[in-house]
């Protein structure tokens, strides 16, 4: 199943943007030009889609061809997705600087680290040196609405 | 064209432009040497930095970056065998040998003098080359352009390793399909948008190189645990001294390898990891059976051949990057979107708008490659002590500033939920084995292919004869052809993933 994979993905990305394209508005006084709106992206998903049956078509070859699959934490990366999806959600209410430290806090502890002081003290220390950087290039940080303030 | 170059060194040769070159020699020396994150990952990181700089300044720290972290993944080759970039693998071949012996510090140094000395070789070569290529772009037009967009994209793909040729494809015509997002040029009205108002300036391209390199690139190390590990071998500052014998057995290869490097570094797609093995086993061969050590054992050629030709490529890169705005790879992709996000135009426009920023970026290449040897090849047993770092401090450090650094762009978290969308699509599709650097290329030049592609067919009164009505446009066109037809019958292949 895993050599039809990138063909099917290949595909899949076709369809779901070729149906999208369909949606694209097109002026009366630009539907008799020989460029329109719709044009390039009706043709990267024709392109898109032949590219996706060639892949299926050489599925074998193209398997052949890959690298090896390495195995690791899929746990840990799906985590670390995680934790920066969380981070963009605490980034207005708690700012730059609180989320900075949080977030690089969660990524240790989720990659090994579990003693409390490096966990405490680094992304402390990095948050200040951050905000110190941050404002000698005179870029206005957001302290976040809970604390309502502009650092 | 002297006066331009008389601007250029009036601009490179300003102190705050010099603090430029040694600070981004010092930074891509230091990112390129993590293992995991090559230059790439270095300059994408850079780029929010250079926010409040001016072009000039902005340009040349990215490029003092770039060939900083080409110089910086040759340390961690040698003295931990984890190379920093694609592009210094074939230094470990050598390298990590001999270091294990307790030469650590020879091979330091040999990688040192061969980078210096295939990096000024190639800043020599550029500014033969770029004023004359320039010159000639000069005279393109739009159908000109259209299909030299279109060139760049063939190439970059068809140079995909082996079996990546159609997955390479692929990736352009996605890069180009996220290019398409945004408000059109032609109506003015949203497109391909999904209702979100946050579309509709487009995609950013920070986001995008933030997401397909650097995050792409943390989650991947955690996925398939390759991250970097602890210790290593270690070298000593007087340890950096080549006696007679070591320079007489590598300045032949260092002389030959830097030419063979600047010219596999100017063709768009292939790049200074191409150029790397290409010169290693030029070298091998060359030696035969009676080299001692033998190649893969610690021979210092081995060493001396990817080092040189792989700087000696990433200045040739800046040949068809300053001079036609195609980028070559990967790297010069990112430099070349921070060209775009900085108000300038790479090409012939830039030669004739900017002289002073083309040939500023130049000149700071001989001041850049000069700081790398005579700053950082002292500094590098202090700097190699980073390698101690454990990784489970490292990783998140990066992860945070590819966060901030897509933040800080808009101040708008819904582009960091985006960049994470993304990052998860782009370790999916790596894991796949779909090459990155065609996507980020698409993504950079598909906007300026439809615009070309609009004005070819206006000129042309929406005919296809733009494409083979002037002799420049028709060489492109058959060369995108082969180029484009020709790597389906390839059988072998080396990945270009720089």
């Amino acid at each position: 199943m895993r050599r039809f994979l990138p063909g099917l993905v290949v595909l899949t990305l076709a369809a779901v943007y070729g149906w999208q394209v369909m949606d694209i508005a097109i002026l009366p006084a630009d539907a008799r030009e020989a460029m329109s709106a719709r044009t390039l992206p009706l043709v990267l998903t024709a392109a898109m889609t032949v590219i996706g049956v060639l892949l299926l078509v050489t599925a074998h070859a193209q398997a052949t061809a890959s690298s090896p699959v390495r195995r690791g934490d899929g746990r840990k990366a799906v985590g670390l997705l995680g934790v920066c999806a969380l981070s963009a959600t605490l980034l207005d209410p708690l700012g730059v600087p609180v989320t900075t430290a949080l977030t690089l806090a969660a990524g240790m502890w989720l990659l090994g680290e579990r003693r409390i002081l490096p966990l405490l003290a680094i992304p402390a220390f990095v948050s200040v040196v951050l905000v110190v950087l941050l404002l000698l290039l005179a870029i206005d940080l957001p302290a976040g609405s809970l604390w309502s303030k502009h650092v | 064209m002297f006066d331009g170059f008389l601007a250029g060194v009036d601009t490179a040769f300003t102190s705050f432009n010099m603090l430029m070159v040694i600070t981004g020699c010092f930074a891509g020396t230091f990112i390129g040497m993590l293992p995991g994150l090559g230059p790439a990952t270095a300059v994408a990181l850079m780029i929010p930095m250079t926010w409040g700089l001016d072009p000039a300044a902005a340009i040349i720290l990215m490029a003092g970056v770039y060939y900083g972290a080409v110089f910086g993944g040759s340390t961690s080759s040698i003295l931990i065998n984890a190379p920093g970039c694609s592009s210094t693998v074939a230094t470990a071949f050598d390298g990590y040998p001999m270091a294990q012996r307790g030469a650590a510090g020879k091979a330091l140094a040999v990688a040192a003098w061969s980078s210096f000395s295939g990096g000024m070789f190639g800043a020599v070569g550029l500014l033969v080359a770029a004023p004359l290529l320039a010159k000639l772009a000069m005279t393109f037009q739009s159908p000109d352009y259209a299909l030299l967009m279109l060139l760049g994209l063939t190439a970059v793909a068809s140079l995909s390793g082996h079996g990546q040729v159609l997955k390479g494809y692929a990736m352009a015509l996605f890069g180009m399909m996220l290019a398409t997002v945004g408000t059109d040029g032609i109506t003015g009205l949203p497109r391909l948008t999904f209702g979100q108002p946050d579309l509709v300036d487009g995609l950013n391209f920070v986001l995008i190189a933030m997401a397909t390199y650097a995050l792409a690139e943390v989650v991947l190390g955690v996925l398939e645990d390759r991250l970097p590990g602890d210790g290593g071998a270690t070298a000593r500052f007087r340890d950096l001294a080549l006696n007679r014998a070591d320079v007489r057995a590598v300045a032949p290869v260092i002389a030959r390898q830097s030419l063979l490097g600047f010219l596999v570094g100017v063709l768009p797609g292939a790049g200074a990891t191409i150029a790397s093995f290409l010169a290693y086993s030029t070298e091998k061969n060359l030696a035969g059976a009676t080299a001692r050590p033998p190649f893969g054992e610690g021979n210092v050629r081995g060493v001396a051949a990817p080092e040189s030709a792989n700087n000696a490529a990433t200045t040739g890169a800046f040949v068809p990057l300053l001079t036609l705005g195609i980028p070559g790879s990967g790297t010069t992709a990112i430099l070349l979107g921070a060209m775009i996000a900085h108000g300038l135009q790479p090409g012939p426009r830039l030669y004739a708008d900017h002289p002073e920023v083309f040939w500023s970026v130049i000149v700071s290449m001989f001041v850049g490659n000069l700081m790398l040897l005579v700053i950082n090849l002292p500094m590098i047993p202090w700097l190699a002590k980073v390698l101690r770092l454990p990784s489970h401090v490292l990783m998140p450090l990066v992860v945070v500033f590819c966060l901030l650094g897509v933040y800080l762009v808009s101040f708008n978290p819904g582009d960091v939920l985006v960049l994470v969308v993304i990052a998860a699509i782009a370790v999916f599709l790596r894991r796949l084995d779909f090459p990155m650097a065609p996507l980020l290329l698409g993504f950079i030049l598909g906007g300026y292919l439809e615009d070309n592609l609009q004005r070819a067919f206006i000129l042309y009164d929406g005919g296809l004869g733009f494409l083979w009505q002037r002799p420049a446009s028709a060489v492109m066109a058959i060369a995108t052809l082969v180029c484009l037809v020709l790597p389906l019958f390839r059988r072998s292949g080396i990945t270009a993933t720089d």
